[in-house]
């Protein structure tokens, strides 16, 4: 039997009904809103964690202008202040001179409680005034 | 290999389409695939309600792949056949329809009761059972080169075999029909032509 022999068979017999096209896509069309709904209701929560990752950076930017306006701006004065702790507040003249006063009173105090011969002890205002 | 070549297929971008909630491509992929997998289905399992069931299942499948699908390796047609087959066979083993055992293709193919054919006593109907009592297999090779007219390679990718096989499973089942229909009518040569060139 030839190839056509048996197509023209094989065309003669019983067709299908016809197709439920509309009810296979009814049921496609469905079957996508079901699966596609979770995505559009997430949204509200994606939304959320959108607002609130904004706020937060937002947070951030504020507090990082204000440590780096506070480092740049007139509220310098603590800062300089604090490098200001390590300079001394007199010149080394005024500091020898306390530190020599306060070695010459040790020295008469230590004369008076007998610590050191008294026969050499010299008044100390006539040492600082001749 | 052929099949590590890339396929186009037109159906791809409505499938793409519709993955990402396009409706009006999802409409154009149904209308476009759901006739020929309900016909093959019906063909198959022989009655609307399982057809439908069946075509049913496949679209759902193919909209639960839609976007993992990959462009250019395979044809969504193929797919389609392959999946619905799948499905039919698995509906005929339930209802132990069909035997899928090669061995016993021969046999199932001869055994047409001719009661059932004069009762019957119509060509058409006589082609009908004809196909009806091919094995599973060899009636969706003819239902999908004949009725169908897919390429030995589609069906080959449908069936999950190779295209030797389907040739094979062809010239089985015209060997089938053709004893199947020269049994129950002498005249077969004559009057099944004539009916069919008519």
């Amino acid at each position: 039997m030839m190839d056509q022999d048996f197509k023209n068979i094989l065309s003669q017999a019983s067709n299908p009904p016809d197709c439920p096209n509309d009810k296979f896509i009814d049921v496609f069309l469905a079957q996508m809103d079901k699966d596609l709904a979770p995505a559009t209701k997430a949204a509200p929560s994606n939304k959320m964690f959108l607002y609130g990752s904004m706020a937060a950076a937002f947070l951030v930017i504020i507090g990082t202008s204000f440590t780096i306006g506070r480092n740049n701006s007139d509220f310098n004065i603590a800062h300089v202040f604090n490098k200001g702790q390590n300079v001394a507040p007199y010149n080394d003249a005024e500091i020898i001179d306390v530190i020599d006063k306060e070695i010459a009173e040790d020295d008469f105090a230590a004369q008076l409680t007998g610590d050191e011969d008294i026969s050499t002890i010299v008044p100390i205002n006539k040492t600082s005034n001749p | 290999m052929t099949s590590a070549l890339l396929v186009f297929d037109p159906l791809c971008g409505y499938l793409k389409k519709a993955s990402i909630g396009d409706k009006e491509a999802a409409k154009a992929l149904v209308n476009n695939i759901s006739p020929k997998l309900f016909r093959t289905a019906y063909r198959l399992l022989g009655n609307s309600h399982d057809a439908e069931e069946a075509t049913q299942e496949t679209l759902i499948k193919l909209w639960k792949i839609a976007k993992d699908w990959k462009t250019g390796n395979a044809k969504i047609e193929t797919w389609c056949y392959r999946v619905l087959t799948n499905h039919c066979f698995d509906k005929l083993r339930a209802k132990n329809r069909y035997i899928f055992d090669e061995i016993d293709e021969n046999i199932q193919a001869n055994e047409i009761h001719t009661d059932d054919i004069i009762a019957r006593g119509e060509i058409r109907n006589q082609i009908d059972l004809a196909l009806d009592k091919l094995p599973a297999r060899q009636k969706t090779a003819i239902i999908m080169t004949y009725f169908e007219g897919l390429g030995a390679k589609d069906v080959a990718a449908s069936l999950d075999c190779t295209i030797e096989a389907v040739e094979s499973l062809l010239a089985r089942a015209k060997k089938a029909l053709k004893q199947c229909l020269q049994e129950h009518d002498e005249n077969f040569g004559q009057n099944i032509m004539s009916f069919a060139l008519n």
